[in-house]
């Protein structure tokens, strides 16, 4: 029973939303990209790092897991062309048109080797590259069209190796550098100097140095290593050699190990290869396609990307070829790039286009991948699990992640208990994919032309929280607003009933408007770029909301959740909340006892230390009109002979505060609360943490504030036209201890009294719109502790504890009715850009984020067991 | 001895960024060449040729290269200048030339063309004078009629054109030009060894039809290096600093860009990759550079070559030039 609610789970990634039957021929959906800045010629991974060659010399070091950049690797002085991953030493291999090969180490980042080739620049670029583990070899294919190989298996055979210590394995990292010989030419010095060439000469650009010595201030390596002549087979094929694929076992013998060239000769060729020996010939295949740009192969077959558009299948048992696949049908957009999972192959093309092909070579998918040419492509999988992605690079300057079906021919049985042990890495996925569907809802509260949409939001999200295990329904609030959703996760029954805690998680469904200008993507389309998930909502609030219903998932489903945790989610928050206190009041049986509150609505104050939030500012806002019950006039004919609203509306607002910006409303600061000298020395930590004022925070965290929004005239507003009727929004922020309604009774009164002393025929008239009391979380009790822990445990730092200028209404409204406390737990970061255009929130933070709420439920759940008193 | 410059582009280049404003270019090899040691008389100055196609076929203009010679020195020619400033052109072949002897002379500037085909060498002949009566003989009468200047470069154009199966042909394929290019040093070797002559001869030879390049590095000598030649390629070749300084990018696995040269254009090392002596460089129409070791009885894989002779031939030896460079003004 239980490995079926996993099943469930985990299947929240393919067919919930989408026909089952279709899901297998669906294009891959874009999981995420990543933007260098130049053509991306060369991609690697390994099973922390994404690897990426460019144009631009470096080697760009992406996290997996967060997918921000981690490093750049630099030493190179032409662009990466090939990067090939040694999983068994932890090596990368790059090469470069700079005529060397680097290998760096994958652990720490740093440049463990240089080798360069037989006849160094005379090799000319250092198209391809594949690694024997089996040999411990490195391949190389130059353009002057030699294969030349290395062996790091023998240390005797370190030949070349410029170090101090004797072999290029113990090296000390003293190494010293060769001394390199004068080049005849580029070494020389005009011919009137009569004086021969010495490495002095300094012909090329003063400030670049493109000796393999150069490191470009990166750390050196331990040894300079060369390729000796004797491994070196030239001519090993006419044209450059573009790409190579090694083929270890599976022969006539376990332990051959072969390796498949492609040139711009048109030629694919198999080489046997041995320890130390050159590798020899065995077969060469003349394609006829133009040149081979890139090589698969699957079990004994090859498969060649060519220039003409096509890929060439070829047979290594009986030496022919089997087929060709047109992928391209206009000539000169050439297959640059395969990609190979289980039978189906991925190509990718000079106009862009990646297609998949499957076992019967019908394609089975076709999609615009890059604005240009698709450079690059590799698979990986997330994780340990079967979870397959294609990366694409291309010079459009972009890496871009895609998402494929899970393989298919896995047995089925098997999959109920392997979902159930790679549910947590498999979930951020699922977690991904929800929130995709989740922003795809233009649930725009503001609008009526939404109305439909926030309520699908709604049913969505109902649904959403039914599949990952909790009771759900929809509560209606008032005529014309949108519902409530609430789902209910129940905790394992405690040993005693009143022990088993209830946590309330509030947060809201609906958005604010994003109109398309300012963003680089669609809002309604979650986008993934460099680290960040991009689209209306994810940061405020529909990825908080999501990241918490998946840590209640996440403990469901592995039988570790011993709290219950509602979730009350509403979609009028970013229009004031209407209706929402009145249908918690009628739905309070539904939702039942809460011990605690936690909400996740607001940012960190900067970009990389953990924030927990711990106060709000309160907000009355306010309209005034003032009318002279006349139609607008003509200030040429009338001007002089009535009292004209707009200078009434003027004065007044002018008696709000005084010349220092003082708010002069009668006892307006008699309850604000005097700062504490805690409180000082807390403002002054974090204004060095943001970069800002001490005075800046308590300003606009601690201290009350009066704001004029705006100022509305009746009529046509033109230059000689006296507006009959005037509006202007005002609102002010209230900090404790100001209370509510007194403040926001003297007010209207201070209004209403000041307006009289104008002594104008006008009527006033002013309303209090909505208001929002003032929050302080308590800082030390349990729930507190326990979420301060929490935060502290995923992050590795002690939390900062923040304010908040803004309000949530719910928030004091919840705490009052449930009489319980709130938390606040701040999710993005403070560059998250909520309410703005390119709203985003980093991977990071929202996969950390659902831990955090996870280690919270669990820690309370733990509590709960243990002292049901607390 | 001459240099030369060859480009071959998926989009036209300004005939400046080849001829005139690259640190090396080859008007700056004209008076300050580094590979060659002629201590004496160091300048390519008598004389230089650009031949070029249009970017754009154009029925009425026809496919026939346009070539603009002149018998003044390259970097001291206003109108050439004036040329490479306002000329585009996906494919151009650029001469200097030092003649040796001989006459200076537009007719002798190279380079030649025939139809649609351009051909230029740099090298000599051995022993011209002595073969060159059989050369002749052996030409059919097209060929023949087509020389104009008095050189062992353009007659061994004329062989090279009796080598086609049909010299007059719209198209070409890669194969029949690479055929016939080995046709034309084997027949050079053939009237040389019946002649005996035992002095080497170095011919690094290119022609083109417009679409393929073949290009020679090649000496009838198993022990000596043959003239230099020098190729780049790469996606874009544009001023990386001031002072000529360019450099080749790579944004591409492909080639956009290939030039063949005697002299790099630039001192950017990784840039420029030198052609292994008796090796035969193809661009393909579609942009693949193939480099096509030569194999006759001057092939020695693994021996290394010297220097020398090369060298020797640069430096004017006034007896040799007697003896052996009468006439053989081309190069």
């Amino acid at each position: 029973m239980f490995t079926d609610e996993t099943a469930a789970t985990a299947s929240l990634s393919r067919n919930l939303w989408e026909s089952e039957a279709a899901a297998g021929t669906f294009a891959p959906s874009l999981a995420h990209s990543l933007h260098d800045q130049r053509s991306v010629l060369s991609l690697a991974a390994s099973d922390l790092y994404i690897f990426c060659g460019s144009q631009s010399q470096d080697i760009q070091v992406w996290d997996r897991r967060s997918l921000r950049l981690k490093e750049s690797l630099r030493g190179h002085t032409g662009a990466v062309l090939a990067l090939a991953y040694a999983e068994d030493r932890k090596w990368l291999f790059s090469s470069s048109g700079d005529s060397t090969v680097r290998i760096w180490s994958t652990t720490t980042l740093t440049p463990v080797y240089v080798l360069s080739p037989y006849l160094e620049t005379g090799a000319g670029d250092l198209f391809s590259l594949a690694w024997a583990p089996s040999l411990q070899t490195i391949y190389v294919g130059c353009q002057n069209t030699s294969l030349q190989w290395y062996d790091f298996n023998s240390e005797h055979h370190a030949c070349g190796a410029q170090s101090a210590g004797d072999t290029p394995a113990s090296a000390s990292g003293t190494s010293t550098p060769r001394s390199r010989a004068p080049h005849k030419f580029f070494d020389s010095y005009p011919q009137y100097e009569r004086r021969p060439a010495d490495i002095y000469a300094n012909n090329g650009a003063s400030s670049r140095d493109i000796s393999p010595h150069s490191d470009r201030g990166a750390p050196p390596p331990r040894a300079y290593l060369s390729i000796p002549a004797e491994n070196v087979v030239d001519s090993a094929h006419y044209g450059y050699i573009y790409c190579m694929v090694l083929l270890e076992g599976g022969g006539d013998s376990e332990r051959e190990v072969r390796l498949v060239t492609g040139g711009g000769d048109e030629f694919v060729k198999i080489w046997e290869c041995s320890v130390s020996g050159t590798p020899n010939e065995l077969h060469a295949f003349e394609c006829n396609s133009g040149a081979i740009y890139s090589l698969v192969v699957r079990d004994e077959t090859i498969y060649a990307g060519c220039q003409d558009g096509s890929v060439k299948v070829l047979d290594l048992e009986t030496k022919t070829p089997v087929r060709t696949v047109i992928a391209q049908e206009a000539r000169g957009i050439d297959v640059l790039s395969l990609s190979m999972i289980g039978v189906d192959l991925y190509a990718c093309s000079a106009n862009g286009l990646v297609q998949r092909f499957s076992a019967s070579f019908d394609c089975t998918a076709s999609w615009q991948a890059h604005n240009g040419i698709v450079l690059s492509s590799i698979i990986t999988y997330e994780n340990q699990n079967n979870h397959p992605y294609l990366i694409t690079g291309g010079n459009d300057g972009n890496i871009k992640i895609w998402e494929l079906a899970s393989i298919s021919d896995e047995d089925s049985s098997a999959r109920g208990s392997q979902a159930l042990s790679s549910l947590d890495s498999h979930a951020s996925g699922t977690l991904l994919f929800a929130l995709d569907k989740f922003v795809s809802i233009p649930s725009v509260s503001s609008s009526p032309g939404h109305r439909e949409d926030c309520r699908q939001a709604a049913i969505w999200l109902k649904k959403c929280f039914t599949q990952l295990g909790a009771k759900s329904a929809l509560l209606p609030t008032v005529e014309g607003m949108n519902p409530l959703v609430l789902g209910t996760f129940s905790g394992a029954t405690a040993r005693t009933k009143q022990s088993k805690l209830r946590v309330l998680f509030y947060g809201h469904y609906d958005v604010i408007p994003a109109p398309p200008e300012g963003w680089d993507s669609d809002p309604f389309r979650l986008a993934g770029r460099n680290g960040y998930l991009y689209g209306r909502g994810v940061t405020d609030n529909k990825g908080p909301i999501l990241a918490a219903a998946f840590a209640a998932a996440q403990l469901l489903a592995t039988r570790a959740l011993d709290v219950d945790v509602v979730f009350l989610i509403e979609g009028e928050e970013e229009c004031g909340s209407t209706g929402f206190g009145k249908a918690v009041r009628e739905h309070k049986d539904l939702i039942g006892h809460i011990d605690a509150i936690l909400v996740s609505n607001s940012t960190w104050i900067a970009e990389d230390t953990p924030c927990i939030t711990y106060g709000l500012r309160g907000v009355v806002h306010c309209s005034i009109e003032i009318s002279n019950d006349r139609p607008d006039l003509h200030s040429g004919i009338e001007g002089g002979a009535v009292v004209e609203p707009l200078l009434d509306m003027v004065q007044l607002l002018a008696t709000l505060t005084d010349g220092q910006h003082q708010v002069q409303i009668p006892g307006f600061y008699d309850s604000v609360r005097k700062q504490t000298d805690t409180e000082k020395e807390l403002y002054k930590r974090l204004a060095a943490i943001t970069g800002g004022s001490p005075s800046s925070l308590s300003s606009r965290w601690r201290e009350p504030s009066l704001t004029v929004h705006s100022i509305d005239i009746s009529g046509p507003k033109n230059a000689t036209v006296i507006p009959g009727t005037i509006k202007a929004q005002v609102s002010v922020r209230i900090v404790p201890d100001q209370a509510l309604d007194a403040i926001a009774k003297s007010l209207c009164l201070h209004l209403e009294t000041s307006f009289k002393h104008l002594k104008s025929p006008n009527k006033l008239k002013v309303s209090v719109e909505h208001t929002a009391d003032w929050w302080l979380g308590e800082l030390d009790d349990f729930w507190f502790k326990a979420l301060q822990g929490a935060v502290e445990e995923e992050w590795g730092v002690e939390p900062l504890h923040i304010r908040e200028g803004g309000s949530i209404p719910s928030v004091p409204f919840l705490e009052k009715e449930f009489s319980c406390h709130a938390l606040q737990l701040p999710m993005g970061q403070s560059s998250d850009q909520a309410h703005l255009p390119n709203e985003r929130i980093s991977l990071d933070n929202l996969g950390k984020g659902k831990s955090v709420i996870e280690r919270f439920l669990a820690t309370v759940g733990q509590k709960g067991v243990l002292s049901p008193s607390s | 001895m001459c240099r030369f410059v060859i480009y071959k582009g998926t989009s036209p280049v300004q005939l400046s960024h080849l001829l005139t404003r690259p640190i090396h270019s080859i008007i700056n090899q004209a008076f300050d060449s580094r590979l060659r040691l002629d201590r004496r008389r160091p300048m390519n100055g008598d004389g230089f040729g650009v031949g070029w196609y249009d970017s754009v076929h154009d029925e009425e203009l026809g496919p026939q290269p346009c070539i603009f010679t002149s018998v003044t020195p390259a970097w001291n020619n206003i109108n050439l200048t004036r040329l490479a400033e306002k000329i585009k052109s996906p494919l151009v072949f650029g001469h200097v030339r030092a003649t040796t002897a001989g006459s200076l002379s537009l007719d002798n500037c190279h380079p030649f063309k025939h139809g649609k085909l351009m051909f230029m060498h740099n090298g000599g002949i051995a022993e011209w004078e002595r073969i060159k009566r059989n050369v002749q003989k052996g030409l059919p009468d097209f060929a023949f009629a087509m020389v104009q200047g008095n050189t062992d470069s353009e007659w061994a154009f004329a062989v090279f054109l009796s080598k086609l199966p049909d010299a007059n042909a719209q198209t070409f394929t890669v194969q029949v030009l690479r055929q016939a290019m080995l046709d034309t040093i084997a027949a050079v070797n053939g009237y040389a060894d019946a002649a005996g002559i035992t002095e080497p001869s170095l011919m690094n030879f290119c022609v083109t039809d417009g679409d393929t390049v073949v290009a020679t590095r090649y000496i009838s000598s198993d022990k000596d290096e043959a003239a230099s030649l020098w190729f780049s390629s790469g996606t874009t070749f544009s001023e990386d600093a001031d002072g000529g300084h360019y450099r080749m990018s790579k944004a591409d696995k492909r080639e956009n860009i290939i030039m063949i040269a005697s002299e790099p254009l630039t001192f950017e090392r990784a840039d420029w990759m030198e052609i292994k002596t008796n090796t035969m460089v193809v661009i393909t129409p579609r942009f693949n550079v193939l480099q096509i070791p030569i194999i006759d009885k001057f092939s020695a894989p693994g021996t290394v070559r010297g220097t020398e002779f090369a060298h020797e031939k640069g430096f004017l030896n006034p007896r040799k030039a007697l003896s052996s460079l009468v006439n053989s003004s081309g190069h």
